[in-house]
């Protein structure tokens, strides 16, 4: 697309550019809000903003913008896809498949669209075709980061690990952004019980950005999770939950008392119910804990 | 007249006005910046308007010729939405139009209040350096290597950068990203330049990079390899310094010291990091005295004041006397009797605002805690510690 500003406003689409590559969406924002004032019908700079207002969390804003750059002439399949996305987060699925599957009649080849289409198909419990679409996606772009995103997390919600560890190898040598990466290595670790190295980077990922509160919650949790005041909690969990363990321990007791072996089953019961409180407790002995260190 | 007189501003004045009339601004601007060194303040005002004039005419040039070059643009889009833009035709440098401290009313470490640790390395790695050239020079000392401040928001940083400048009768420049970027690469690389060899015609001079937390790869974000080039270009600039023969000195600033790029930090580069804390108690009532010291008050105490805005930066100070002044200046206008500022206008204006260095503390607090780094924020430490509730 080709399209003439000045050179300052040249220079200030540029900053624009550039203080959203590094995060700072506030200071782009209010960039964009000036240079707004001058050209109120720029699609173009409309769309710009949408994108800013996303990652500030504003998203009726954001779908606002949206709709007005399409109606000023911007790339119509950006824009929906967008809205796609927007809906998507905002967990309006109907709305999401809408927008998404109309950026795709308007560009068949949109790689990052066709596997958020295909995301959002898994999310909704369509998993034969969200594996389809993904596949496709990739097909078309085999390096494309929203694709090996989505993928990804596919993945790890089916449990294939050595799937994982594919996409995420190829994004380590795609992507340039760490956090990413780091946050899919972690979340694989978390997935596999490894709560000590998935802890390691997500702390990694918080000194990287230590404004971001909800790194900080999955940190602390993670790393709770990792203490070993919760080892019970883990083997229970290994077992099949508390549940299961409910279950077991009612059933064996009833078989004892029918045997006769009322001290065995007392003995049972107790530790059970020790069990039981220990678990209740287990979250303030874990800040105390903490407190001391 | 000069020749007679080496220190008699007025004839530097006069000399300016002659140089600006043959349409030598430079000579003009070097003239002027001497006769503001040794002018009174009525003279100093007269200097500042030609100055005004002089920066407004060169403005204009830098206008006429931009206006004659036609800029093509083709704006080239990535999947990523990120939009780099390339510029195809055209170019020149816009960026001639530094702040310079010229306009800028003169402040020295008497108007900060408190931080004395601070002004003490301060006089003894910048102002000592620049004033004692000689004995650096005897012993082929290499002065280098600048200082990067950080801290919570409106704690002085700026502050006390402007007033180091003003300590060593420095020029100051301040510089920002937005001076440095450019469409095309190429001039950004340029912008870099200029910046140190105009700072070099302006010595003694310190130059000032204001939020360099901005300037830099940040290799947590998306932003391309492609600014790789100009930081390489600045550090090369800053590595080239020798402060002792070029009277040029770099200061840095950030309240977000996590997003300076590590490459900054080297030895030789901003190799010394300094905390700018909230003020204590004893630095906040100077605060309030010094921005009441214009301003009809009442008897005040300050201590008191002082002890009721724990954890209050300056600029949160400044603010706090700000409200008071609004509220009694509104209540005059409405009962038409005129009188102080007491001290219970500055207790309700207290209790209506609140710090604004909390967020940023209790961020830096587990910044720390999760980075197991000894050495670097024990300042930082030892201040949270003193801090408990945060
Ligand atoms: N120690 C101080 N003494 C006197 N005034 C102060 C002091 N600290 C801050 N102020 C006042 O607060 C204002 C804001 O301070 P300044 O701009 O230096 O903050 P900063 O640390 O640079 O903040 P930021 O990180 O937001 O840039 C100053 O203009 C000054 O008037
Ligand atoms: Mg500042």
């Amino acid at each position: 697309m080709m399209q003439s500003y000045d050179k300052e406003k040249l220079n200030e689409l540029n900053e624009i550019n550039y203080f959203s590559s590094i995060g700072r969406y506030e200071v782009a924002l209010d960039k964009i809000n000036h240079i707004m004032s001058f050209h109120p019908n720029d699609g173009y700079i409309l769309f710009l903003r949408a994108n800013c207002l996303i990652n500030l969390e504003k998203y009726q804003d954001a779908i606002e913008d949206c709709k007005q750059a399409i109606s000023f002439g911007y790339s119509a399949d950006k824009c929906k896809y967008l809205l796609g996305q927007i809906h998507m987060i905002l967990k309006r699925y109907v709305e999401s498949e809408e927008y998404l599957l109309d950026a795709l009649v308007e560009n068949p080849n949109m790689s990052n669209a066709m596997a958020t289409y295909g995301y959002l198909m898994f999310l909704t419990g369509h998993e034969k075709k969200a594996a389809k679409l993904l596949e496709e996606a990739l097909k078309i772009e085999p390096d494309n980061e929203t694709a090996l995103h989505y993928c990804f997390y596919y993945h790890l919600a089916k449990g294939k690990h050595r799937n994982q560890i594919a996409v995420v190898e190829k994004l380590m040598s795609n992507s340039n952004s760490e956090i990413t990466t780091l946050m899919k290595i972690g979340m694989m670790e978390y997935y596999r019980d490894h709560y000590k190295a998935a802890s390691e980077c997500f702390r990694q990922i918080f000194l990287l950005d230590p404004t971001d509160q909800k790194i900080l919650k999955l940190l602390q949790r993670v790393q709770e999770e990792a203490s070993i005041l919760y080892f019970p909690q883990r083997i229970i969990a290994k077992l099949g939950g508390p549940a299961v363990i409910w279950v077991s321990v009612v059933i064996t007791s009833f078989v004892l008392i029918k045997l006769n072996y009322i001290g065995t089953t007392l003995i049972i019961l107790s530790v059970y119910f020790v069990l039981c409180i220990y678990m209740w407790l287990t979250p303030t002995l874990y800040k105390l804990f903490s407190k001391f260190k | 007249m000069i020749e007679q007189d080496q220190n008699n501003a007025y004839a530097w004045y006069l000399l300016g006005n002659e140089y600006n009339e043959m349409e030598m601004p430079s000579e003009a601007l070097q003239a002027f910046s001497e006769a503001i060194k040794y002018s009174d303040e009525d003279l100093k005002y007269k200097v500042f308007d030609e100055l005004g004039k002089l920066s407004q005419k060169k403005n204009q040039k830098v206008d006429e010729c931009e206006c004659s070059q036609e800029n093509n643009i083709e704006i080239e889009e990535k999947e990523d939405n990120i939009i780099p833009l390339r510029l195809i035709i055209g170019g020149g440098n816009d960026k001639s139009t530094l702040n310079y401290n010229e306009g800028l009313p003169n402040i020295s470490f008497e108007d900060v209040g408190g931080l004395e640790n601070l002004k003490e390395t301060i006089k003894m790695k910048i102002v000592k350096p620049f004033v004692n050239q000689g004995l650096f020079d005897k012993f082929r000392k290499k002065v280098g290597g600048g200082i990067l401040l950080f801290g919570p928001p409106g704690c002085g940083k700026t502050f006390i950068a402007r007033a180091t400048a003003g300590e060593c009768n420095a020029s100051f420049v301040p510089v920002h990203i937005t001076d440095i970027l450019d469409p095309y690469l190429g001039v950004s690389a340029q912008n870099i330049k200029d910046i140190f060899s105009n700072a070099r015609t302006k010595k003694p001079c310190i130059l000032f990079f204001d939020e360099i937390d901005t300037i830099g790869y940040n290799r947590s974000r998306l932003s391309g390899e492609h600014m790789r080039p100009i930081i390489d270009q600045l550090l090369s600039e800053i590595e080239g310094i020798d402060s002792s023969t070029d009277k040029l000195l770099i200061i840095g600033a950030t309240n977000m010291p996590w997003d300076v790029d590590t490459a900054f930090k080297r030895p030789g580069r901003f190799d010394k990091t300094i905390f700018v804390s909230p003020p204590d108690q004893g630095a906040r009532a100077l605060i309030f005295k010094l921005k009441l010291k214009d301003r009809p008050t009442d008897i005040i105490d300050y201590n008191m004041l002082a002890k009721n805005t724990e954890l209050y930066s300056g600029a949160d100070i400044e603010n706090v006397v700000e409200v008071a002044t609004e509220n009694v200046i509104t209540e005059i206008l409405s009962s038409g009797v005129e009188r102080l500022i007491t001290m219970n206008d500055l207790v309700e204006a207290i209790k209506c605002t609140k710090p604004s260095t909390i967020e940023w503390l209790r961020t830096i607090k587990n910044y720390v805690k999760y980075s197991n780094q000894a050495g670097v924020y024990d300042e930082v430490e030892k201040f949270l510690a003193s801090h408990k509730g945060i």
